[in-house]
């Protein structure tokens, strides 16, 4: 297939692909550069709006805007990443288990995770923060124990179905124990839905990091986070409204990015799904 | 004369009594989880009131009065028993009943929820429908990249552009806080729209999401064909016949949406300063007023799991072959 007939065939999948890969390479080079010190103070240059020396405008404090969101791209990336893997490990591991062993034990678990999933990430991180205080260990604790449930679901669902394929019949005459096959050939077999629905719950985590931040229960100054620079911005709205515009705009081209990957991974692993949506 | 029971009829019940108990004890098991994490672990809350520098007889007086040096078990058991009458304790900030301070904060963030509900179902669905209708065509790409969009925004940046365009620019909205019902409905349902329609928004690109799928699935299903071959035309068999059976699943999913809405509404509420039961519980973290923030916590997670049972037994008596699952 030609590049081009790739593109028009696979149209979310490269917009998601190029959006995600766009903020991937923000971040990094924040990490070694950006055009000024995110949190360097210049009064003289207070509330700008975007310019040819600072693209996205200053702050109240004359920080730049630009700099600041490039560092931001970071931090969301980071704790929306370990949050969901923390999750998606745990959980998938639940689900296996659950899916291997049936029963009680499945139940119990299964039943767990209603449980856990009835419970919003906002409102768990409320209770940590009442905890534990408020930081970005609470924001990627109430992510990672949101998205536990998700992935025991989808993996027990899938593994279940796995299971009862000959192929895993063949493996158990051979003698092989549970745990291996579950490594080995279930595990292997459910990886691609697994890996969809990561990219959809990182979308899902970015909303949230930025939420809890815009809440002051997220990352605490000096760390720069989007919805924090969101919730600033709402102060001077009325001298400098574009300060409350390009925060949200990444977090949404962040979000949109990592959905549009997940639904383009998701069709390219199952054609037949295209028709069905 | 007795006559037997309807066999079909003792499914039903004996449906909706094991829901019911798995509902009772879910809600206990929530309650628990709250009770022991936040009353047990953060250790005294007689010395988180009083300081480091209370004398030991004070604190041990108020620990009294709190009722701190009863066994945990004991303590459980007279909170719940309290909070099913509607006896929730004390705040441990303001000393007032926190009955009190959690009933005024509901009376805005139930109208609100309702409002958003229904423009949700304003929007999406129309949306949904035309967009399965016209599957493939423009009208169906637009709802695409409209409900794609929707999804990526999130609701507090929406929140923040709607007080910008309509309060800022336009001055039709204040650009936030409640002036109370006592000021007359009118103004009172002012001060929602805004938080209304940017909690609506995502909620309403996950519903148009599903009512499209559904109303795909239900167009190919033979009685839509039957009547399209009865003479109707594609638009009356879509509003008579196809969108009500493709409202199953689209109900489910609202259910358990409603869940994510009133976790939306507690950061909404503080985007547009409305003194709601989010902002209550908001301000009970920042003053470690645990009390609250328990009973709120367990208020919440009780809504949700009354509606998603409400939801399961509408699914089963819409569905009889649901039942056995």
């Amino acid at each position: 297939m030609t590049p081009m007939r790739f593109i028009r065939r696979n149209p979310s999948l490269v917009i998601g692909a190029v959006l995600v890969a766009l903020i991937i390479v923000m971040a990094l080079v924040a990490t070694v550069w950006t055009p000024y010190v995110p949190t360097r103070m210049a009064m003289q240059a207070r509330l700008q709006a975007p310019s040819a020396a600072h693209w996205m405008g200053t702050d109240q404090f004359g920080r730049d805007i630009l700099s600041q969101v490039m560092i931001g791209a970071g931090n969301a990336l980071q704790i929306a990443v370990l949050a969901v893997l923390i999750g998606a490990s745990i959980g998938t591991a639940i689900g296996l288990v659950a899916a291997a062993i049936g029963g009680w034990t499945e139940e119990l678990l299964m039943r767990l995770c209603d449980f856990a999933y009835a419970f919003p990430a906002v409102l768990l991180a409320i209770v940590i923060a009442a905890l534990v205080g408020v930081g970005a260990t609470t924001t990627i604790l109430a992510i990672a124990i949101f998205t536990i449930p998700v992935f025991g679901r989808l993996a027990r669902g899938a593994a279940l179905e796995v299971m009862g394929r000959s192929f895993i019949m063949a493996a158990r005459l051979n003698g092989r124990g549970l745990p291996l096959i579950l490594l080995r050939h279930v595990l292997p077999n459910i990886a691609g839905l697994l890996i969809v629905q990561v990219s959809t719950q990182i979308a899902l985590a970015i909303i949230v990091e930025a939420g809890l931040s815009y809440l002051g229960i997220g990352l605490q100054p000096p760390a720069i986070s989007w919805g924090k620079m969101l919730a600033d911005a709402q102060t001077q709205m009325s001298n400098m409204p574009t300060l409350a515009i390009f925060p949200g705009l990444m977090i949404a081209l962040a979000v949109l990015g990592f959905n549009l990957l997940g639904d383009g991974l998701r069709d390219l692993l199952d054609p037949r799904l295209r028709r069905a949506r | 004369m007795v006559t037997a029971p309807n066999p079909r009829d003792l499914t039903l019940l004996t449906f909706l009594l094991r829901r019911f108990v798995t509902l009772v004890l879910t809600l206990l098991l929530t309650a628990a989880v709250a009770f022991f994490l936040l009353e047990v672990i953060p250790g005294d809350s007689a010395l988180d009131i009083l300081g480091t520098e209370a004398r030991e007889d004070t604190l041990a007086a108020l620990r009294h009065q709190m009722g701190l040096d009863r066994p945990v078990w004991e303590r459980f058991v007279t909170w719940i028993s309290g909070f099913v009458t509607g006896d929730l304790g004390v705040s441990l900030r303001y000393n007032v009943p926190v009955s009190e301070l959690l009933w005024k904060p509901m009376l805005i963030t139930l109208p609100l929820g309702l409002m958003a509900i229904a423009l949700t179902v304003l929007i999406a669905l129309p949306l949904g429908a035309m967009a399965a209708r016209y599957r493939g065509r423009a009208p169906d790409v637009l709802v695409t990249v409209l409900t794609q969009l929707g999804l990526a925004i999130p609701n507090f940046w929406f929140a923040v552009l709607l007080i910008l365009i309509f309060s800022i620019n336009l001055g039709w909205f204040a650009s936030g806080g409640f002036p109370g019902w006592e000021a007359g409905v009118l103004p009172a349902l002012k001060a929602l729209i805004l938080p209304a329609i940017s909690l609506a928004l995502p909620q309403a690109a996950i519903i148009a999401r599903v009512t499209r799928s559904s109303v795909l699935e239900v167009l190919d299903a033979d009685y839509v064909r039957t009547a399209r071959a009865k003479g109707l035309t594609a638009n009356a068999a879509l509003w008579g016949h196809a969108l009500r059976n493709a409202m199953v699943p689209v109900v489910t999913v609202m259910g358990t949406q409603f869940t994510f809405m009133l976790a939306g509404s507690i950061i909404v509420e503080n985007v547009f300063y409305l003194p709601g039961l989010g902002r209550v519980v908001f301000q009970a973290i920042i003053q470690r007023d645990l009390v609250v923030i328990r009973n709120v916590v367990v208020l919440i997670a009780a809504l949700i799991m009354i509606m998603n049972f409400l939801v399961d037994i509408s699914y089963a008596l819409l569905n009889p072959r649901l039942r056995r699952g």
